[in-house]
This record gives C-alpha cells, sequence and structure tokens, in this order.
C-alpha cells in the first residue's frame, strides 16, 4: 500500500555484513564482485554478505535475486534473527512504533520478534513445518505462542487461515507429510500469517514446484499482499518470480548488492554487467 | 476555461544503453526537451529510432536517463530521473499512468479486477475499485460478458481497451500512451480515440506516440519532434 509509506520503513538494513571465520581487517576490501570471490585470501573467512543496505516500506514486496552462492539466503537469516551480523544495523520498525536494532538484540526479544512480528517461508517444507503434528497444530503453535490460549479460537483462526491459503478445510487433521508439495508450501504460508506478522520473509518458495503449483503460490502471495499489507521480503532466482510479485529488485552477487531499482528497470535497463547477463541469458 | 498549467517538464533527456559484454554504447535519445500541459495532448514524433519510447520509459523510470531532469510539477515538484525509488513508485500510483500496445497485467486475472488493480494499489476497498472498473470498461463498451474472464484470450482491440481503462481508473494527473491505437480495427480505435478526448477534456495532460499522422492532427495540441541521435555520438 504506496499511501503507508509516510509511515517510514519496516525495515532499514544498514551496511550489513556476515562474516563466517574469524575474520580479518582484510576481509571485505579483499572480496567481492570486484575480485569475483567471497572467501578471503588473506584469512580464508567466508564473506557470506557484506555492506548491504537496503529499506522495506510497509505493504512492499523487494525481490532479493542471485545466484547460488550470492548471499540471498543470508540476507533472510539476518533478517529472520537466525543469524546475527558481524557488522552493519538492521532497525525493525512495529506497526505502534517501537523500533529495534536486530543486529543488537537479545534472544528473549529475538524469539519474541520471530514468533510474533515475522512469517518465514523455506523452500524446503521441513524447515518451516513440523511433521509430527496436523496442519491445524502446525498453525496452532505459531497462536499459542502469540498467547491465545482459547481452544475454539484457535481452531476458528486455523480454519480461516486455511481458507485463505486454499488448503480444504477437511485436511486440518492430516499431517503435512499427506500434503502435495504445493499444498505443503500453502500450509507454511498460512502458518507463517498466523500472527498477523509486519513482515514475511519468502525464501525460494516455489523453486522445484510445477508450474501451476508456483503459479497458484504466486497469485495466492499476491492476493496476501492486496489485503494483508504485509511488507515482505522474496529471495529467488527466478526472474519470472520478481517481474511478477516485486516492485523493487536487489541483485546480489559474491555477497555484494551489484545493482538495484524498480523491478521493470533491473529487467529492461541493467546497468550492472552481471545483471545484464543475467537478464539476457534469461531470454 | 482555465489556462493550462504544465504537468510535466522534460529538459535535455538524454538516453544510452551501455551493453558491457559487446563493450557497445548504443544513443536512444538525444536531449530531449519538451513540456505537456494539463488537459492538452502533446504528440512526440519523429522516425523510427529517435527514441520516441524511450522517452516514455525514461519518464515511467523503467529506464535510467544519462542527462536530463524529468519534473513532475507538483507540491514539491519531483524529478523523476534522479528521485529516490520510493517516490518514483509514489508517483506512479497516484500520479502517471503509462498504456502501451501491449498490456502487461498479471495472468490468471479477471478483467475487473485487472482495471481496478491500480485502485487497489493506493488502498482503495476491492468492492469500490472494481465498480469504479465497471464504469470505465463500460465507458470504452468492452462487452460485460468478458469482465469476469482474464484478458489472455482478448482480441487486440478488447486488450487495448482494457489496458487504457486500467490506465484511466485511476484519474493520474498525466497519460503516457504508446501507439495506443496499433493494429486496432476501426470501431476499436474510435473508441480509444473518443476516451483519449474524453480524458483531455477532464483535464489529464497525455503525453501520446501515434504511427499515424491522422491522428497527431486529429488530437494534438502540441508536436514535439525528436530526431535519430547523432552517429558521432556512437563512441563509446
Amino acid at each position: 500500500m504506496i499511501d503507508r509509506i509516510q509511515d517510514g520503513p519496516v525495515i532499514e538494513a544498514q551496511g550489513l555484513t556476515r562474516i563466517h571465520g574469524r575474520g580479518c581487517p582484510d576481509c571485505v576490501r579483499l572480496t567481492g564482485d570486484v575480485h569475483g570471490r567471497n572467501v578471503c585470501p588473506a584469512c580464508g573467512s567466508v564473506v557470506a554478505v557484506a555492506e548491504v543496505s537496503f529499506r522495506l516500506w510497509p505493504g512492499e514486496i523487494l525481490g532479493v535475486m542471485g545466484e547460488s552462492g550470492s548471499g540471498k539466503s543470508s540476507v533472510v537469516r539476518l533478517l529472520h534473527l537466525d543469524d546475527r551480523p558481524s557488522a552493519g544495523t538492521v532497525r525493525f520498525r512495529e506497526s505502534h512504533g517501537r523500533a529495534h536494532d536486530l543486529a543488537s538484540i537479545d534472544e528473549a526479544e529475538a524469539r519474541r520478534l520471530r514468533d510474533t512480528r515475522f512469517g518465514m517461508v523455506h523452500q524446503n517444507p521441513h524447515l518451516g513445518l513440523n511433521f509430527g503434528v496436523s496442519a491445524g497444530g502446525n498453525i496452532a503453535e505459531r497462536l499459542l505462542c502469540c498467547g491465545e490460549r482459547r481452544f475454539h479460537a484457535i481452531r476458528e483462526a486455523a480454519l480461516g487461515l486455511l481458507d485463505r491459503t486454499e488448503v480444504p478445510r477437511a485436511r486440518i487433521d492430516h499431517q503435512p507429510g499427506q500434503f502435495s508439495g504445493g499444498m505443503q508450501q500453502r500450509l507454511q504460508i498460512a502458518r507463517a500469517l498466523a500472527p498477523n506478522p509486519e513482515l514475511l520473509l519468502l525464501d525460494e518458495v516455489t523453486t522445484g514446484l510445477d508450474l501451476s503449483v508456483q503459479a497458484r503460490i504466486l497469485d495466492l502471495i499476491l492476493s496476501i499482499q492486496r489485503d494483508l499489507g504485509v511488507a515482505m521480503v522474496v529471495v529467488t532466482h527466478d526472474l519470472g518470480v520478481v517481474r511478477l510479485l516485486a516492485g523493487r529488485t536487489m541483485v546480489l552477487r559474491h555477497g555484494r548488492v551489484v545493482e538495484s531499482g524498480l523491478t521493470d528497470q533491473i529487467l529492461e535497463d541493467p546497468q550492472h554487467p552481471y545483471t545484464q547477463q543475467l537478464v539476457m541469458s534469461a531470454l | 476555461m482555465s489556462l493550462s498549467h504544465p504537468v510535466l517538464s522534460v529538459s535535455g533527456l538524454s538516453k544510452a544503453f551501455t551493453i558491457h559484454q559487446q563493450g557497445k554504447r548504443i544513443p536512444s535519445a538525444q536531449d530531449a526537451t519538451f513540456a505537456v500541459h494539463a488537459g492538452r495532448l502533446t504528440a512526440l514524433v519523429g522516425p523510427s529510432g529517435a527514441g520516441k519510447s524511450t522517452v516514455l520509459k525514461c519518464i515511467y523510470r523503467t529506464y535510467l536517463p544519462q542527462a536530463g531532469s524529468i519534473i513532475l510539477h507538483g507540491d514539491p515538484p519531483l524529478d523523476l530521473a534522479t528521485c529516490d525509488e520510493h517516490a518514483a513508485l509514489r508517483a506512479r500510483a497516484r500520479d502517471i499512468a503509462y498504456v502501451t500496445q501491449f498490456l502487461h497485467c498479471l495472468p490468471r486475472q479477471p478483467t475487473v479486477d485487472v482495471v481496478a488493480a491500480p485502485l487497489t494499489a493506493i488502498g482503495v476497498p476491492l468492492p469500490q475499485a472494481r465498480e469504479a472498473a465497471r464504469i470505465r470498461l463500460r465507458e470504452l463498451d468492452l462487452p460485460e460478458r468478458l469482465w469476469d474472464v482474464a484478458p489472455a484470450t482478448f482480441s487486440g482491440g478488447e486488450r487495448q481497451r482494457v489496458n487504457l481503462a486500467r490506465g484511466l481508473v485511476h484519474r493520474p494527473r498525466l497519460l503516457m500512451l504508446d501507439e495506443p491505437t496499433a493494429s486496432l480495427d476501426r470501431r476499436s480505435a474510435d473508441l480509444v480515440v473518443a476516451a483519449i478526448r474524453a480524458a483531455k477534456q477532464a483535464g489529464v495532460a497525455i503525453l501520446a506516440i501515434f504511427h499515424d499522422p491522422a491522428l497527431v492532427a486529429a488530437l494534438a495540441d502540441d508536436v514535439v519532434e525528436l530526431s535519430r541521435p547523432a552517429e558521432a555520438a556512437c563512441a563509446a
């Protein structure tokens, strides 16, 4: 929802850097797209991402594109507080105005944010769903985290979320292992949406699915954006996905942002040699 | 009639494409300068390759220009050549409609929702947005039986009318048209022309490219001639 832009960004990342390994003063300088590597030649540390800055506004979908190893999933892990940056700040602003620096937040507050303010959908449903409990149970877990204790309220909310994500109500007591791949992804989305989050992170959610199943999930994501206005980060290596979903796109390579802009500009007038190559090879 | 004020002022706009892999630089538009006024239609004319479509895409920020300014007047005025991405998105959502001869829309979406999309994007509730969309579709005489169908199977004329209905539904201040009547039959073209006239009457500033000189003569209040960029500019 463009009108909510005045409210200020939901996420404001500044100089986000994550180095795996002991690190040295030259790690950032000696890696990145210019050098064509993300392993520091001086100390052998892996610079997963470095100096990534962006803003995400309420209701906006930001595409994060790049090949495997480019650092796109690292960005998502940092946003979801599954990992902490080596340097840089990430400001997260809740809708009622309270702001946090995700880089320095304590573990209890991190858990609260993950449980109640963020939603995450993984490429691999085994990471996003609990296969030991029913579809309804998967949603209930999230609602319980938000403090809901009334059985009927939870069941009603779960049914509503299944409707919302086009999972048949009759499947509420079935375990995710009995679902098709597309339905598992839709259940992951239902589970992610349960606490009514302010930030939804989607990591390669349509990768490996049949085209018709992909289409249905992409449509679902767009209708969620239209109806709920939740801000989303969509990580993908698929140009078609950003074309369809994202208003703006950031292109990563060797852990650096090589280009960012309006998605149609990235696709029709790419500036960076790598983006040009990426766009040309897709046509 | 009130004095017509400029909605858009383009000055010294130049755009060239650099293709890194081939080490080439291809100039496309050079030093375009003109203004578009409320309630008037400015036609961009010139030979093929003069950069007419490029100028529209620079204004829409699909292309990034190398030089020049693109001022969308308002309070405050906005330079679309240099403003930040959110300001550009906001201008797109509220002020600028861009209609090409192709219908870019989400597949699988019913026509009425395709047309309503610019309204829902600025927060208008879906039922009201759909009502406004139906009014536009009726004006453009698109048969009602098609409203709930996705436009993928429509004829060129029908698609073009959907496209224009969507461009006008949120009452933009600036409407950009790139060959809106190309390959349309006579009746569809007449309906599109009537809609353009109505938009002009309603005070919309229109910037258009027509393939047909008769349309320029019939609709344009101002004509801007672009020429092909000089070959000298080709040196990388």
